[in-house]
């Protein structure tokens, strides 16, 4: 009696606290729906509008609007943070793309530390000059829009403000420059 | 003991109460995040509400700014003097696990003296793993790393890794020689622990070695009655851990030695507690 008292109870449980994870389903990663054939990793959830995000520049102190900067040239969006060893990993092969690259793509990194001191310090200790922003918005709200379930993601997005690649996981100089072909002006 | 076994079910099931994650490869991020729940519970799994204590602890001097990690130690601190390894027994996951596997029909291995000595392996991870080679990290390439959880914990393969590789594709070109290490070093544990009672408990969890230090402290727990016990060693012999002498270090208040003492001296602790040393010495018996 007591034995199916307490699977009763158990069953009751699971499906009680089951109802508390509503806000979950609205994260779910759309899957494997972009076609293009710079696409570096399966199930990338492309296809989707870059949610707009109040960026502050830290060295020049200036608020800047990621919709003016994708409006502007496409974006290389990279989520990242100080003590993410494959993020730190690699930053060095961000920054040669970026000298290579940045008058045809703005390159927008953005840490998700808790304390954007942390990045500063960090930043001047590597010794790293790239193009990192501080969110302006919460961000809670970033991993939920950005569906950030893991770090570094890569995003590529183009003057429309579409996500047409997105890539989880660290890369080397060669598949950044192959992640960035879609926007790049080909060679004559 | 019943009870207990559907405590632990229930604990399970409570620590990771976002069952729709299983599904969808999502891991919880809000902010009861920050809460370490007392049990070895992978703050990866994605049905888990909490945080894993161990993991939290390194996550404190995995960045680039060192930090005293004060509020997990306060949390660790505050589960150990409340439960100490009840939490061991009770309350966690993955112990639970290595005991459903326990009683999965098989030849056993039956418990010996010698490994009591191996019992003390467990201290030396703790130092090691979640102390020394963070810090040593730190100090050669000013970021920690979160070397138990990087290196050893099986609770992080069987609640993290499988569930999410199971529903993220994405995430499977990320798996590397560490991957394979971790999930053969999880594999081997819990084939061990079908012949072999609760060996990561036993041999290996810092947590488990944490708690371990509060158990003459802990406010609820196994105790023996000083003025009752005769040093029979009764309830080390019918101990499935590697106790000396019940509530001591290894013991994790499993309860089933009450029965056996002939004195009657092994109670759950009540305030005020009655206590006995733990014996150093034990008969060559067992």
């Amino acid at each position: 009696m007591m034995k199916k008292m307490a699977l009763l109870v158990l069953i009751l449980a699971v499906l009680i606290m089951g109802g508390c994870g509503k806000k979950e389903e609205g994260q779910q990663l759309v899957e494997n729906k972009n076609t293009s054939g710079m696409q570096l990793s399966a199930g990338t959830g492309a296809d989707k509008q870059a949610v707009n995000l109040q960026l502050l520049a830290p060295r020049e102190k200036n608020t800047i609007s990621l919709e003016d900067l994708y409006t502007d040239k496409p974006v290389y969006l990279n989520f990242w943070a100080t003590w993410c060893g494959p993020c730190v990993g690699e930053l060095p092969n961000i920054e040669a793309v970026y000298k290579k690259y940045q008058g045809q793509v703005n390159f927008v990194l953005i840490p998700v530390d808790e304390d954007f001191d942390d990045v500063e310090v960090f930043l001047k200790k590597q010794g790293l000059v790239l193009p990192v922003y501080k969110a302006e918005t919460n961000i809670n709200e970033i991993n939920y829009r950005y569906n950030l379930q893991a770090i570094p993601i890569s995003l590529l997005i183009d003057k429309h403000g579409t996500i047409i690649a997105r890539h989880v996981g660290s890369m080397s100089k060669e598949n950044l420059e192959k992640f960035l072909a879609p926007v790049l002006r080909k060679k004559s | 003991m019943v009870k207990r076994n559907s405590l632990q079910s229930l604990i399970a099931v409570f620590y990771n109460w976002h069952w729709r994650n299983f599904f969808t490869g999502n891991i919880y991020q809000g902010p009861w995040k920050a809460i370490c729940v007392p049990g070895l519970n992978c703050y990866s799994c994605p049905g888990a509400w909490g945080a894993c204590p161990i993991g939290s602890l390194q996550s404190a001097y995995s960045g680039t700014v060192l930090r005293f990690p004060f509020y997990v130690l306060g949390l660790m601190l505050a589960w150990g003097l409340l439960f100490g390894r009840v939490i061991c027994g009770w309350l966690c996951p993955f112990g639970f696990l290595q005991e459903l596997l326990y009683a999965l029909p098989s030849r056993k291995i039956k418990k010996r003296p010698w490994m009591a000595k191996l019992t003390y392996i467990k201290y030396g991870i703790l130092v090691l793993f979640v102390v020394v080679i963070p810090l040593l990290f730190y100090g050669q390439r000013g970021r920690g790393t979160p070397a138990f959880c990087k290196y050893i914990c099986p609770a992080g393969i069987v609640e993290g890794a499988i569930p999410l590789f199971a529903t993220r594709q994405n995430l499977w070109q990320l798996a590397g020689w560490i991957t394979t290490w971790k999930f053969a070093v999880c594999f081997f544990l819990l084939g061990l622990a079908i012949v072999m009672y609760r060996p990561f408990c036993r041999f290996i969890c810092p947590l488990g070695a944490w708690y371990g230090f509060f158990h003459q402290t802990a406010l609820l727990g196994v105790t023996v009655d000083s003025k009752k016990c005769i040093h029979c060693h009764k309830c080390a012999l019918i101990c499935k851990n590697d106790v000396q002498i019940a509530g001591d270090r290894e013991c994790v208040s499993c309860g089933e030695c009450l029965a056996t003492c002939p004195t009657r001296a092994i109670s759950y602790r009540h305030w005020p507690r009655k206590r006995v040393r733990e014996n150093k010495k034990i008969n060559k018996g067992w």
